[in-house]
């Protein structure tokens, strides 16, 4: 069991590093209530191994967290959100870039939970295609076709549709 | 626009969204889930044959009856009370196998229990206590139960599986107060469901107000199954169980050609013989009809390439919904299951709540502040505590503190400064 000292880095780290990692849960679930759940959830499983990561535990602790939102099998009634459910469509014109970016973001909300971990971590985390790989037990192969996939689940997203109708396949 | 720039500059702006929670609120919420990971795995730990140990302590009557053949007819008696031999728990069958009872006037009765490798119950007797008087039942120090007279035998609690000390603590009994406990353990008998072909796991016929609308066990010679459901998705519940026997599997579910779930067997939280009992999760999608549900085992994450293995037991199953109570725009459920009982919903208040009641109530709200939302527990003797907080802009619930009589508590809505906030307390029942 960690001790008191493990237990103050381990505070330490919640306190400085938390934020971050609740960035990338927010862009993985897409919801702010089922991000703080799933990094909490992280961060309280990484307690159990604190001793043997405390040295470089953040990529750790990110590991944790995409697997557990990968292999989210347990939802309690009390906690349960669902997470693939499509959004009201908004009243966006389509003509600025706030409401380009919004479909953006929409769309990239509607990826299937896999490529949108890839997204998140090849595009916001800026992990290599390797790195990427190791942190989702998966093989570089599966990556760039998930990445693949999710671009052109991206490009063909009919909220996105009529700009692609102009500016055809630049999401690549 | 939308080049990788622009997705980038997306997913930056997105993630920027949840800048300015603070992390005080994080910390309590971590520690409540440490300590509840703590709690299952205690529960869950498998170890050792059943046994239960002798009592041990002082104030202890020799009152002990540990012989199964002990004849079926001869009643069983524990501090006056009449204990049943066989009990039923969420519809599993547990069998008596101990009882002990302290002197009268004794103010504490101790039993200790060995390993198990089957869940276990304990039921507290309590006889002859005056009034304001309590009977505390603890396990190596951790509270599980509070009891109130003047005479009660109460329902069974499930407890954990490894070694340990059950204490029953009297607190203003008389020189007539008696405690007893009586163990139970569970039969090789499943409850009814959906079981498995070795008759170990079972996915029961009814979990709460819910009931098992499909399911399948993938066969370990082909590594996949399926099953067809019928209805809305996002009322359909699809819970899992995935044994790999040491193995590095991973278990994949897709509804409807679209890989809903994937992950390690050994992410899998165990609850043994009984996975429903352990939670579920919902697609989400709002699609009506006839659904296919495939499951496979594979040697990746997500793959879907079906990779059998020998000796691997797993299987899905889907349960289907009932309405809840609308509170906040929030469906609650009208019954729910915790710790081996079943609650049913009591009480809808707002931001404040008195609960004095005379057996175990589980507390819990609907989130109405954007800003979070905690429960504050203020017991009549005792400091003040507080239960998980939520926050989001997307609402939610919580349901995770038991509360127990003997005293009265002040339940409150606050925010992270300690202020007031909307929302509303939940109260549950245990349905007699």
């Amino acid at each position: 069991m960690p001790d008191h000292a493990a237990r103050a880095d381990f505070d330490d780290f919640v306190a400085a590093r938390s934020q971050a990692l609740l960035r990338t849960a927010y862009l993985l679930t897409r919801d702010h209530g089922l991000a703080e759940d799933l990094l909490q959830t992280a961060l309280s499983k990484a307690w159990f191994s604190w001793q043997k990561v405390e040295t470089r535990p953040e990529p750790y602790v990110r590991k944790i967290l995409v697997n557990t939102y990968a292999s989210w099998w347990r939802r309690k009634w009390n906690g349960e959100r669902p997470t693939d459910e499509l959004p009201e469509q908004g009243g966006h014109d389509g003509t600025s870039a706030v409401d380009a970016r919004h479909d953006l973001s929409d769309a990239i909300g509607r990826l299937p939970k896999r490529q949108r971990a890839v997204v998140v971590l090849r595009y916001f985390e800026d992990l290599s295609e390797a790195e990427t790989a190791e942190m989702l037990g998966c093989s570089r192969g599966t990556v760039k076709s998930q990445l693949s996939k999710a671009l052109a689940k991206l490009r063909i997203d009919p909220a996105l549709a009529h700009e692609h109708d102009e500016q055809a396949g630049e999401l690549r | 626009m939308n080049t990788i720039d622009d997705l980038k500059a997306t997913l930056a702006a997105d993630a920027s969204s949840v800048d300015g929670v603070p992390h005080t609120a994080r910390a309590a919420g971590v520690d409540g889930k440490i300590r509840a990971i703590r709690r299952q795995r205690r529960a869950g730990a498998v170890a050792g044959v059943a046994a239960l140990a002798a009592i041990v302590g002082f104030g202890v009557l020799p009152a002990l009856s540990d012989d199964p053949r002990t004849p079926a007819d001869e009643q069983l008696e524990v501090a006056g009370h009449v204990v049943p031999r066989e009990i039923e728990i969420l519809d599993f069958p547990f069998r008596f196998v101990a009882s002990a009872e302290s002197q009268r006037g004794d103010a504490t009765l101790e039993l200790e229990l060995g390993d198990s490798d089957r869940r276990r119950a304990v039921a507290v007797a309590v006889d002859d206590l005056p009034a304001g008087a309590t009977v505390t039942l603890t396990e190596d120090g951790a509270l599980l139960a509070r009891v109130v007279g003047p005479s009660k035998l109460d329902d069974p609690l499930l407890v954990g599986r490894d070694e340990g000390t059950l204490t029953l603590t009297v607190s203003g009994g008389s020189d007539e107060t008696r405690v007893g406990l009586a163990t139970y353990e569970r039969t090789d008998e499943l409850a009814p469901g959906l079981t498995d072909p070795g008759g170990t796991v079972v996915f029961r016929d009814h979990v709460a107000d819910r009931s098992l609308v499909g399911g399948a066990w993938v066969d370990p010679a082909t590594g996949e199954a399926s099953f067809t459901v019928r209805g809305r998705l996002d009322e359909i519940r699809v819970s899992d169980y995935c044994d790999s026997n040491g193995a590095r599997v991973f278990y994949v579910v897709a509804i409807d050609d679209g890989v809903f779930q994937s992950g390690r067997c050994d992410d899998l939280g165990t609850f043994d013989e009984d996975p429903a009992g352990g939670g579920w999760a919902s697609s989400g999608a709002s699609t009506h009809g006839v659904h296919h549900v495939r499951m496979w085992t594979t040697d990746r994450q997500f793959s879907e390439k079906v990779v059998p293995f020998p000796g691997v037991l797993a299987g899905s199953a889907a349960y289907d919904a009932r309405p809840g109570r609308p509170v906040l725009g929030e469906e609650i459920p009208e019954l729910t299951e915790w710790d081996g009982r079943l609650f049913e919903l009591e009480a809808v208040d707002g931001r404040t709540h008195h609960l004095e009641a005379d057996g175990p109530r589980l507390v819990g709200f609907v989130l109405g502040s954007k800003d979070g939302t905690w429960l504050r527990i203020q017991p009549e003797k005792g400091p003040v505590r507080e239960g998980t907080g939520l926050d989001g802009d997307n609402g939610g619930s919580s349901l995770d503190t038991l509360l127990w009589p003997g005293q009265a508590y002040g339940l409150s809505l606050v925010d992270l400064r300690g202020e007031p906030v909307d929302g509303a307390i939940l109260v549950y029942r245990p349905v007699d």
